[in-house]
């Protein structure tokens, strides 16, 4: 009979090649990881610069909205959560080093989309396209006006409220509770506020797999 | 009278690749036991009475490929029997110790009949094969099996090596045709993670549709007009069809949802924690951990109580009630959205499988009693599968849909945080030497390619987003480091051995045996 035989592995601590990696957390953060190898420091100090006096930094490039920033970060850190300040955007992060006030890039990461953390609201109107899911030709085209209104999440208290789209909306998560309804010209919810009465006994909806997670063996 | 909407019911069934040749019995094992007596058996019973009393009805599937690996290995084929024989003893000595105790009595036979009913089921009827089975459904029509990434990678998180993620979509398009015998339509992206990165491998692979949590839908760009009672398909042509907030929450939420109800069986009362030692000791785990049987003898009853002793028909009433709820929601749902749509409302319910069964016992009944009064009862609406639905309303409104998980708080949290980060710069480590493994052996020697195909294999393993989840779940956390640390470790034993050309031959088949899934990868799939 086969015995498979036991093992044991350890991770490496180091790959010895410069890298510097970007991971999107959520809407708020990302997490950054980094590794900078014997070669990179040798070229860092052919600029005739010293790499052990030298600042440590990351420097946070919001791509879309076209501005950046450096965080000092400790010479014996590998990796790094960053505080998102615009969410729905494109970023990218440079490690590197400062000496003299000038910033020397050691390394550029690949750049990731920290996802928004709300509906995208719209103007007064709203086109509308529809397309065949098989030959992808548009099939429809028309805009959509709104009326806006919003109520509170018990119903009550509708008031006139501008710059959002049409449909239900309900905000999940950490962003907080709370609920719109519009009425369009195109479509109009008014049984809405009935469905309003199932979704405001849900408060803040986080319930989540974890709940039944097939891995909760606690007691 | 024709319809007025639809309602498209997920189950998602997966399960981390857990095979353990190397010991005789493996607790994690257990996981796949409890899924199969709790979940997969009863719900394939369910099915087949239903087409045999004639009710029509659809279900859509997801069953992944380390799950489909599993249910198909013989030697965890064999160990389940085991674990049913297993089973169907206690349950006869339960019957002998009970015979004083009517109530716990019956429960004890109800159990006995039910494991032998397994028993005969799982080894004559579907001959201890139930991809098989749920392959029989899906050609029968009422049943749609979609794809799922290869390990259930972790899409967003691994695709910073791009050829990583398309070939957790590749190896996962390609179990499922082996299997299936068929072209998947439809793929459920591991975690409901998205990010438009992943289009073009979905395109390439002939996946169509996915399904997305609620704000994968209502934070899309264009605001979608109906929110997730439609689909929606991005610029790149993905179709995706959103959790409905409502329905989800009357089944799922641990505060009011329908599996709390205090008639139901309680989960945490088993006898394998109650019973006497000496008497449940050869039903435990081998190395004297208590863990579950299976044979639970108490309902919900109340918060911080004294749990009651269960009793099946009171909870069946309960179970055919919510069902009667369930129904009369979603007819009010439907006809508060139909009048003004376009196309008819479809009502997106996803579900973990294991919630039916495992977690919820009386789930699968409910579903069984559920699909009997949606085709006999009413007629306002009709489950469908998205295939059918795209068939039938093949316009959909043109949205790129937004970054999004089903996990907690929305995002990528529960899979990258202090507890787990420090396993992806490994992982993005081995992906890309496996890409450039890929790229230079254009021409390998048999061994080489068997090294090279079994790096593919470790690099899938260590990619299994089970791994960080379990780490965050606080549950088997050193399991699941062991398992980041062996396929990693695994992997770059090989690689070097392949780079140095001395390919230790033992080392090489006891790897293979032990990480036995995929057979047919080809390492080329990461050029």
């Amino acid at each position: 009979m086969y015995l498979p035989k036991t093992e044991y592995y350890e991770l490496p601590n180091k790959y010895n090649k410069t890298i510097v990696r970007l991971l999107v957390q959520s809407p708020t953060r990302m997490y950054v990881y980094w590794e900078v190898d014997e070669d990179s420091i040798k070229n860092f100090e052919s600029k005739n610069l010293d790499y052990s006096s030298a600042r440590p930094v990351l420097k946070i490039k919001n791509i879309t909205m076209n501005y950046s920033y450096d965080i000092p970060i400790d010479p014996f850190t590998t990796n790094y959560y960053i505080e998102v300040k615009d969410p729905d955007c494109e970023y990218q992060v440079e490690l590197g080093r400062i000496q003299n006030d000038e910033f020397v890039n050691l390394y550029t990461s690949n750049s990731a989309k920290i996802p928004r953390s709300n509906p995208v609201y719209v103007g007064d109107s709203e086109e509308v396209i529809y397309r065949n899911y098989i030959k992808l030709d548009m099939t429809d085209k028309f805009t959509v006006y709104y009326n806006k209104r919003r109520y509170n999440i018990d119903g009550s208290n509708p008031q006139d409220y501008t710059n959002l789209s049409l449909s239900t909306d309900f905000f999940t998560g950490a962003n907080g509770q709370g609920a719109v309804i519009n009425e369009g010209s195109f479509s109009r919810y008014e049984n809405g506020i009935s469905s309003m009465e199932n979704i405001s006994s849900f408060n803040k909806y986080e319930d989540n797999i974890s709940s039944y997670s097939r891995y909760d063996e606690t007691k | 009278m024709k319809e007025k909407g639809y309602l498209n019911l997920v189950l998602h069934a997966h399960l981390p690749y857990v095979r353990h040749p190397e010991a005789d019995t493996y607790i994690e094992e257990r996981w796949l036991f409890e899924a199969i007596s709790e979940t997969y058996l009863p719900l394939l019973i369910n099915y087949e009475k239903l087409v045999n009393e004639g009710v029509d009805f659809r279900v859509t599937m997801n069953i992944t490929a380390p799950l489909i690996t599993m249910l198909t290995d013989k030697l965890l084929q064999q160990r389940y029997l085991r674990y049913l024989l297993e089973r169907i003893r206690l349950a006869g000595k339960e019957i002998k110790r009970t015979k004083h105790d009517k109530p716990l009595n019956d429960l004890a036979k109800m159990y006995f009949y039910q494991f032998k009913e397994f028993y005969k089921v799982y080894k004559r009827k579907y001959n201890c094969n139930l991809v098989e089975a749920f392959k029989h459904f899906q050609d029968i029509g009422v049943l749609e099996i979609i794809a799922c990434p290869a390990t259930h990678g972790f899409l967003p998180l691994l695709n910073v090596v791009p050829s990583a993620a398309r070939a957790q979509i590749a190896v996962g398009v390609e179990m499922y045709k082996k299997h299936f015998g068929r072209q998947p339509r439809g793929m459920w992206l591991s975690e409901c993670a998205y990010v438009p990165e992943v289009e073009p491998y979905l395109r390439e692979f002939g996946i169509k549709y996915v399904l997305l949590e609620t704000h994968g839908i209502t934070y899309a760009n264009p605001k979608p007009l109906h929110g997730t009672v439609a689909p929606i398909i991005s610029p790149n042509g993905l179709v995706a069809f959103g959790r409905d907030m409502e329905s989800s929450k009357q089944v799922w939420s641990s505060i009011c949802g329908y599996p709390g109800d205090p008639n139901y069986r309680e989960f945490y009362k088993d006898i394998g924690y109650e019973a006497d030692w000496d008497y449940i000791k050869p039903y435990i785990s081998k190395s004297g951990h208590r863990v579950d049987t299976g044979i639970k003898y108490h309902k919900i009853t109340g918060k911080n109580c004294n749990k009651e002793y269960y009793n099946d028909s009171n909870a069946k009433a309960v179970a055919e009630m919510q069902a009667d709820h369930f129904v009369a929601s979603r007819i009010a749902q439907i006809n508060s959205v139909a009048p003004n749509m376009k196309n008819p409302p479809v009502i997106t319910c996803p579900y973990d499988a294991e919630l039916y069964g495992h977690w919820w016992y009386e789930g699968p009944y409910w579903l069984y009693v559920l699909f009997k009064k949606i085709h006999y009862n009413q007629d306002t609406f009709k489950l469908i599968t998205p295939s059918e639905y795209l068939e039938k309303y093949p316009d959909i409104q043109e949205c790129a849909p937004a970054i999004s998980t089903w996990g907690a708080h929305g995002y990528n949290e529960v899979w990258l945080n202090p507890g787990n980060d420090y396993m992806y710069r490994h992982l993005n480590n081995i992906a890309e030497r496996m890409h450039y493994l890929a790229t230079i052996y254009q021409d390998p020697h048999p061994l080489q390619k068997r090294a090279l195909n079994q790096c593919a294999r470790e690099l899938l393993l260590a990619q299994s987003s089970d791994w960080p989840f379990i780490i965050t779940s606080n549950t088997m956390v050193d399991y699941a480091h062991k398992r980041v640390r062996d396929h990693v470790g695994r992997f770059n034993a090989l690689a070097d051995m392949i780079d140095k050309n001395e390919i230790d031959e033992p080392y090489l088949e006891d790897i293979e045996y032990k990480d036995l899934i995929f057979p047919d990868i080809d390492y080329k799939i990461y050029i």
